[in-house]
């Protein structure tokens, strides 16, 4: 005897309801004794299990069962990245200022820098957080709407020049994920300067809580680590959280440790640059493929 | 367990860690830790030649033949200008070519700057929109979009300068240079060179190397001396003598001003 679980969605709130079910073959063989001359029915038991209503907040969704996803995929440690936007079950100080500041078309998108050190040996680390808004009804939307195909063109911002080509999309990889990219990146120009800068990373979706449509976390991390010149680790964070008024916040955060560069600004002005160009780049596509 | 899975596992381990440790630094390269000698930073440029596209080997062997140090190197390196007085120039090579009316100069000199190594190279970056207006020669150089770098430095620039020379009537150039940043050794950072090379010929311009080498003081372990090696030949307009003189007093002083920049 196996155990199917039904889902409902019930006003907002998660019902979710576990039925004992036979397995069909073993039913058949269970429910009918040919030896016996006289049939009798056999004993039927259905056990109805009411689990509590999942009533926690998106956010607290994402600090609880976002490092599990993430982890249980065994692609890469991504507790770092989930230390700077989640402090135990609640999220940062950082990440509220982030989904506060959201860039919703206008202005300039603010990216923050929430770490910047390095070593005597020039291993540098830095991370970055922002945020967009746009009109999806849902963030679990934002995977569907291939937003990294946006930055084949080229991702400009004054005298920086970046490239991420997808390499290849795979649906439902397994592990949890439901969608795997691989991303080849390339920054040609850092603020005026031509480096050869080139990475390539995994870049992995997952619903948190499979029924949950409030909540999707992206987790993105450095394939060529153990031979990239100037990357020890690549390693980024996307969260879809619903927003209040029915919209959708796309929140980022990049962590990078970076080594062998000893023009550390200069990375610093190129990385905040471009991730405000990318905020940009995808609000506007955002804003384009939604239905009015 | 058997020894096979014994050994298997501990083969295994370091794979696990490189992907689940949220220690990134414990697997990153140590530190390579050279002696600061002139021997380490004539080897350096063995590294450099081999990603370059920069064409400098003529200037390089100067200060380091078979990457070696030359006894010029010895003496530039004894002689490091330390912003006392004037900077010591050696003259390597004037010369004059009366069938192609070009003038050579050719020189090297040392710096001593009171900032580490890595701080020195960016100061080099910084340095380079500096202007220059001595009669009869007006330098103006400024950074220019760059091209693209595949790999054959660090970090590269492309560096557009204006050389406008006064002879008797005026000469308006403009030159393109490329300018090339290199760390020496892997995992180092107490010996880098900046290299500017000439684009194309330009009206004034023939050829235009500077090689400038930089390690770490031995001497102070927070400074660095920068080793330069430059080379011109350039349009004489059949006036040598002039040309050398003009260019020679740039040289002198771009020394002293680059020093001076460096030292703030």
């Amino acid at each position: 005897m196996t155990i199917k679980t039904a889902t409902f969605f019930l006003s907002g709130g998660l019902l979710v309801i576990g039925a004992c079910a036979p397995e069909a073959g073993k039913f058949k063989g269970a429910a009918i004794d040919t030896s016996a001359s006289v049939v009798t029915p056999v004993e039927t038991r259905t056990a109805v299990v009411v689990e509590a209503p999942d009533t926690r907040g998106a956010e607290q969704v994402l600090c609880e069962e976002g490092p599990k996803v993430t982890s249980a995929s065994k692609k890469a440690d991504f507790s770092e990245e989930f230390k700077l936007i989640c402090n135990g079950s609640a999220t940062t100080p950082a990440f509220k200022e982030a989904l506060a500041k959201a860039y919703v078309g206008t202005g300039t998108p603010e990216v923050k820098v929430l770490k910047f050190s390095t070593s005597d040996n020039f291993v540098t680390e830095l991370a970055l957080i922002y945020a967009i808004k746009a009109p999806l009804a849902s963030p679990t939307l934002f995977a569907g709407l291939k937003p990294h195909d946006v930055f084949a063109p080229g991702i400009k911002e004054g005298s920086s020049e970046l490239y991420v080509k997808v390499d290849s999309r795979k649906p439902f990889p397994g592990k949890g994920s439901v969608e795997e990219i691989v991303l080849n990146y390339d920054l040609r120009f850092a603020n005026g300067a031509s480096i050869h800068d080139i990475r390539r990373t995994e870049f992995n979706t997952y619903l948190p809580v499979e029924t949950n449509k409030d909540i999707a976390v992206s987790a993105e991390h450095l394939l060529d680590v153990e031979t990239n010149e100037y990357y020890h680790k690549a390693h980024g964070l996307t969260i879809g959280i619903k927003a209040e008024d029915g919209q959708s916040y796309i929140l980022f955060l990049n962590n990078f440790v970076i080594k062998n560069r000893i023009d550390l600004e200069r990375m610093k002005v190129t990385l905040t640059g471009l991730n405000g160009a990318v905020a940009k780049m995808l609000q506007e596509h955002l804003v384009s493929k939604s239905v009015p | 367990m058997s020894t096979r899975w014994v050994r298997l596992l501990f083969w295994a381990l370091p794979a696990t860690v490189l992907a689940q440790s949220g220690s990134v630094h414990s697997i990153l390269p140590p530190k390579n830790v050279l002696a600061l000698t002139p021997e380490n930073f004539c080897l350096g440029f063995k590294n450099v030649f081999a990603i370059t596209k920069q064409s400098f080997k003529d200037e390089a062997n100067l200060i380091c033949p078979n990457l070696t140090p030359a006894p010029l190197l010895t003496t530039l390196l004894a002689s490091a200008y330390t912003g006392v007085g004037e900077p010591v120039i050696q003259n390597i090579l004037i010369a004059e070519d009366t069938v192609n009316l070009t003038s050579q100069i050719t020189v090297a000199y040392a710096l001593k700057i009171p900032k580490p190594p890595a701080q020195n190279l960016l100061g080099e970056e910084q340095y380079v929109p500096t202007s220059y207006s001595v009669e009869p020669l007006t330098i103006t150089p400024k950074f220019a979009a760059p091209v693209l770098n595949s790999g054959d430095a660090e970090t590269a620039f492309t560096v557009e300068q204006r050389t406008v020379v006064d002879a008797g009537e005026e000469f308006d150039d403009i030159s393109v240079h490329d300018l090339k940043l290199y760390r020496m050794h892997p995992n180092n950072f107490d010996f880098f060179a900046a290299v500017r090379t000439l684009r194309a010929p330009s009206e004034q311009f023939k050829k235009a190397v500077v090689v400038r080498g930089v390690m770490r003081d031995p001497a102070n372990p927070t400074g660095s001396i920068t080793v330069t090696v430059m080379s011109f030949v350039m349009n004489s307009r059949d006036n040598h003598e002039n040309s050398v003189e003009a260019f020679s007093a740039f040289i002198a002083a771009d020394a002293k001003s680059l020093h001076a920049a460096q030292s703030k």
